[in-house]
């Protein structure tokens, strides 16, 4: 690029800035809000306003943003088994590569953490684990519902549900608890039981990383002078970072105890 | 620490002080102050002490790598693991935090 093309671009882009900003401080009120922000950050927390009706049910929208994740992830699975996996070559291409990378983090973890019994717990990390980071990453692109008082809505996280984050926490806690029960009998069930704590940790820790994403994310969108720069920092601090912060916490967590209740005492 | 301590006990006593005026305004407008007071108070405790904590797990493991780099690994999952477990209770205090302005 030439300095005259730059001088010009650099121009266009400052004029379209002053314009905009300009257009901000004229127009006070923004023009399509009908909700006052602390109403909407409530709603976003308790969910008592929105609700999207399913087969003659009022829902939350955090359960619908769910099933259509899951959708996802079935849809995505059954695509990659029909058509990736007969394809797949000695010598590896870019796709089977990262498909490689993806269930070989998790079966290396499993592995690592618990090396009595991991053939269950790394499909269960492997599936708890691809279901936060698609469902964090899920919020970025916005998808939109319509909820029963007729407004449009965007589809939240559907782990900044408490119902889902508390769901997907007992369900980590039950996977620990069985195992224990499998391997161990009574014993590495009590073992478990010890951790009396761990669903709640697990579950609350899920809710209020999503949720304060969630919030920060709504404060910035809100205003039309704060989306102009921020939401690109704060997308990819609250989202991406949660995503893959949030995934590999909890499987790590789910691993480390699962390790502990099935270990074999009497080899040693 | 004792200076930590005082300046925390001195600027919650202004915090408090301060906070007088607004009681008299009305009922409504001090309950949410109080409310804003309460949730401000929690998180800055717990993220203050939150962040010394891990501050202080963060700089042992660094130490250790330091002394043993062949032991980096467990170290470093060893940390890992910690500073989760302090992070859970930071977002505790959030969630406490969330409930008293929401909820209550």
């Amino acid at each position: 690029m030439s300095k005259k093309q730059r001088i010009i671009s650099v121009a266009i882009f400052a004029t379209l800035i002053i314009l905009i900003l300009s257009g901000i401080f004229l127009i006070k009120t923004p023009i399509n809000n009908a909700d006052e922000i602390s109403e909407v950050m409530r709603d976003a927390v308790l969910h008592e306003r929105e609700k999207i009706s399913i087969f003659g049910i009022s829902v939350n929208p955090g359960l619908v943003s769910a099933y259509t994740v899951t959708a996802i992830l079935l849809l995505l699975a059954l695509i990659i088994r029909i058509f990736a996996i007969p394809k797949f070559k000695i010598i590896p291409g870019k796709f089977q590569l990262l498909l490689e990378q993806a269930v070989g983090t998790f079966d290396s973890l499993a592995e690592e953490k618990s090396p009595h019994r991991n053939k269950f717990l790394s499909f269960y990390i492997f599936a708890a684990g691809s279901y936060i980071f698609m469902g964090t990453i899920f919020e970025l692109f916005g998808v939109q519902a319509v909820t029963e008082r007729g407004s449009p809505i965007s589809l939240p996280a559907p782990l900044a549900d408490i119902n889902g984050a508390i769901a997907l926490g007992v369900m980590s806690y039950g996977v620990i608890l069985i195992g224990g029960l499998v391997a161990n009998g009574i014993g590495g069930a009590l073992k478990a039981l010890k951790d009396f704590s761990l669903p709640i940790s697990m579950s609350f820790r899920l809710f209020g990383a999503l949720l304060s994403g969630a919030l920060v994310t709504e404060l910035v969108y809100y205003y039309y002078s704060l989306s102009f720069v921020l939401p690109v920092i704060v997308g990819i601090l609250f989202t991406l970072l949660h995503a893959i912060i949030q995934a590999y916490v909890l499987t790590m967590l789910t691993a480390q105890f699962y390790g502990e209740s099935t270990e074999n005492k009497k080899e040693e | 620490m004792k200076k930590v301590l005082k300046t925390l006990f001195l600027t919650l006593f202004i915090l408090s002080v301060t906070a007088v005026p607004v009681f008299a305004e009305g009922a409504e407008s001090s309950v949410v102050s109080v409310k804003a007071i309460a949730a401000a108070i929690i998180m800055a405790v717990a993220a203050t002490a939150g962040a010394i904590a891990m501050a202080i797990a963060i700089a042992k493991a660094e130490d250790s790598t330091a002394r043993q780099p062949e032991a980096a690994g467990n170290i470093r999952t060893a940390m890992m693991m910690g500073l989760v477990f302090i992070e859970t209770a930071i977002i505790y205090a959030l969630i406490t935090a969330i409930i008293i302005i929401f909820v209550l």
